[in-house]
């Protein structure tokens, strides 16, 4: 059983799907060059090199938004969707369901349109949180909310596909990165009914004028409910990255596909009852539910665990096959700079920067530990070590691979290609260790500092933050120059002819060094894992779902820039 | 799963849930903890006020509207317990004492509570942490422990 070959044909994928799949790479990569600028803009803002509310006509918090919601929901949905296109096609063998796909990404390119203008037009300054009593424009719900839809549809097109590979195959199970994308999808669906909920029926309808005052708790606990699954989302794509094509391209083999399934399945179960450890700070909830969700937030952290020893294995037996004698040496046998295998440099480069971004993650779910860092820059921090990590390098390293299967255009400048993730691991390694140690010395996660902290003319100046905000921008400038040696690829890559026939697509599995689960095993069902994730969901929400429904509606709208309520001002 | 994997999970579970334990014991003992529950009956307030309790403990009825808190600059003796209520009278916003673990976010419809104490005497900035519009940056206002 574990030496079934995997290696496989390419897969032709349709004009009509190969196009759409460009258009879904192609779209988030270019906005992600308004996002990047937008980032690096604000390490200057913050270190007090920019001080002004605006620089070349877009404020602070309006790049702001623009680098949240760009960089963390258009370019990761938008990536989930094309690679789990691209993993659905190639595993399951079948073309995509036209009608599926044309509905699926034709919604998400105009949500992703209606949103950007009410922001590039400064009118929806609210942050990718949107937190109300803060109003955005109500173009910027609903494009967001299209955004949503559309990836459900994808989702909803891959089932047929499954029912058919699964009556056609009834003595396997399904193929490890199917299982993978499909878990990161349901997870997706599950968290974003609740955020469904917030933005069709509170924030929509009140920042029309329908409804005059909404519950914030309320509207923050949906909010949470999803935003953490949310990060799995981000990261279950990259993981099934790591678990499939970049130990292949490591030249070794998945160490055990058991625990692989394991891991994805106990995502499924534990990553959605763990939103209140975004509110312990919150007043309304007992602390005893924010003491749960911070066991279970701690539960999730094990599957990342078990991760970091399944690669390792895997990539430990790739430097034994290469000729590694010792305990450690196999991590010198490994094709770091091999330009033929960019996506081990970019997978190795994002496993390093998780090893800190997972570790600070349970700094942050630690409960009372919490309160010396919630809020500050240890956050941002962190998660630049998470979806700036392991999810970003993913996206980047398989976008442009993808892109090129799809065009037939093969890779150009591979040397520079190569040192992108290195040089962008550098660069964050400098960015994220100052920004938390800032946020140890309490500065402020979402903050033009640059006005105020650290303007030597404002009575509100510290100078104990220099160091550690100008360390930042150095970090920040770093990324960006990595950021801009890979569009130069993405340039040189474009301009190139085609050299191999468009559409073949490709995806490179390992073999497994121990057995393939069999299809009786309970890792290769659904079902049970989805029902104790629904008990868990009903346990841990239902008491501060509660708490929170007593708080009276009575919450009016702002915008960002007047002290006076919306409705007030209007009548 | 091989013998390798069953001690990973294990390894990794116990430690954390040693860590738990950790968090537990300081909320137990150092009474280091997260904001408590409020009843529901404790409706928000709309104007900043000091308070002294008979015991002589201070009491700080912060209000945090943008883009500042009220009272802006307040005294407290320093190694006494300070009790803090939070109200947001506008948007959301936080309240961050430099230098403590005082870490509170100010929501719209709830009070907010927690007890602390400054144990140096000084001048601690409070430090609005949450996005709150425009000014936000500008939203400070000051602790004076003595």
């Amino acid at each position: 059983m574990d030496t079934i070959a995997v290696k496989r044909e390419e897969f032709q994928v349709a004009p009509l799907s190969r196009a759409l799949m460009i258009v879904e790479i192609v779209l988030p990569i270019v906005l992600l060059v308004l996002g990047i600028y937008h980032g690096f803009m604000q390490a200057l803002y913050r270190a007090g090199v920019i001080q002004s509310s605006s620089f070349l006509g877009i404020g602070y918090y309006q790049g702001l938004t623009l680098h949240g919601v760009i960089n963390a929901v258009v370019l990761t949905t938008f990536f989930g969707v094309a690679f789990g296109n691209a993993v659905m096609q190639y595993y399951l063998r079948q073309p995509l369901i036209p009608g599926f796909h044309v509905a699926s990404t034709g919604l998400m390119v105009m949500g992703t349109l209606i949103a950007a203008v009410p922001m590039l037009l400064g009118l929806a300054d609210v942050l990718y949180t949107f937190y109300p009593p803060l109003r955005a424009h109500p173009a910027f719900y609903i494009g967001a909310a299209l955004l949503v839809v559309g990836s459900w549809i994808a989702l909803a097109g891959w089932l047929p596909l499954l029912r058919r590979w699964q009556k056609e195959n009834p003595t396997q199970p399904l193929p490890l990165a199917v299982l993978g994308m499909l878990t990161a999808f349901l997870i997706w669906f599950l968290c974003t009914i609740p955020l469904a909920i917030e933005v069709l029926f509170m924030l929509i309808p009140w920042s029309l004028g329908w409804v005059e005052a909404i519950n914030i708790p309320l509207a923050r606990t949906l909010f949470w409910f999803f935003g953490h699954p949310l990060v799995y989302f981000w990261l279950l794509p990259a993981y099934v990255f790591y678990y499939t094509w970049f130990i292949k391209e490591a030249g070794g083999k998945l160490y055990s596909p058991y625990a692989a399934r394991l891991v994805f399945l106990l995502f499924l179960v534990l990553s959605i009852p763990v939103g209140l450890h975004h509110q312990y700070t919150e007043p309304g909830f007992d602390r005893f539910w924010k003491g749960v969700h911070a066991l279970l937030t701690f539960g999730v952290a094990i599957p990342s665990f078990m991760t970091a020893f399944t690669i390792a294995a895997s990539l430990e037996y790739a430097g034994v096959k290469r000729g590694a004698k010792g305990l450690f040496d196999w991590m010198a046998y490994l094709p770091w700079m091999d330009a033929n295998r960019p996506l081990f440099a970019y997978g190795i480069a994002g496993l390093l920067i998780f090893v800190f971004g997972g570790l600070t993650g349970i700094v942050n779910a630690s409960y009372n530990l919490n309160q010396t860092i919630h809020n500050t820059g240890f956050i941002s921090g962190h998660f630049h070590m998470t979806v700036g990590g392991p999810v970003f390098l993913a996206i980047l390293g398989l976008s442009l691979e993808l892109f090129s299967q799809l065009t037939g255009k093969p890779i150009r400048l591979r040397g520079i290609n190569v040192a992108v993730p290195y040089l962008w691991m550098l660069g964050l390694f400098i960015f994220s260790p100052a920004m938390m140690y800032g946020g140890l010395l309490g500065q402020p996660r979402r903050t033009n500092m640059g006005l105020s902290y650290l303007d030597p003319d404002s009575p509100h100046f510290r100078a104990d933050w220099i160091p550690t905000s100008y360390l930042t921008g150095i970090g920040a400038a770093v990324m960006t120059v990595a950021f801009i040696l890979y569009i130069a690829v993405w340039i040189a890559t474009l301009s190139a002819p085609a050299t191999k026939p468009a559409g073949q697509l490709v995806l490179h599995a390992p073999e497994n060094l121990h057995p393939e689960i069999s299809t009786q095993s309970i890792l290769a069902r659904l079902r049970p894992w989805l029902v104790v994730a629904f008990v868990l969901i009903l346990i841990s929400y239902w008491v501060p779902l509660r708490q929170a429904l007593q708080t009276p509606q009575n919450a009016v709208p702002y915008t960002p820039d007047n002290p006076v309520p919306v409705v007030q001002a209007r009548k | 799963m091989d013998r390798a994997e069953k001690i990973v999970v294990g390894l990794s579970s116990g430690l954390l849930g040693l860590f738990f334990l950790a968090l537990l014991a300081a909320a137990r003992l150092k009474a280091i903890d997260v904001p408590p529950c409020l009843p529901p009956e404790v409706r928000p307030f709309q104007t900043g006020r000091i308070d002294t309790l008979p015991d002589g403990t201070r009491q700080i009825f912060y209000v945090a509207r943008m883009w500042r808190f009220e009272p802006e600059v307040v005294e407290v003796p320093a190694g006494k317990p300070v009790d803090i209520f939070l109200s947001a009278a506008d948007v959301t916003h936080g309240l961050y004492v430099s230098w403590t673990n005082t870490n509170l976010m100010a929501i719209p419809g709830a009070v907010n509570a927690y007890r602390f104490q400054l144990p140096q005497p000084g001048v601690y900035p409070i430090i609005c942490h949450e996005y709150c519009g425009a000014a936000h940056q500008n939203m400070v206002a000051y602790l004076i422990a003595k």
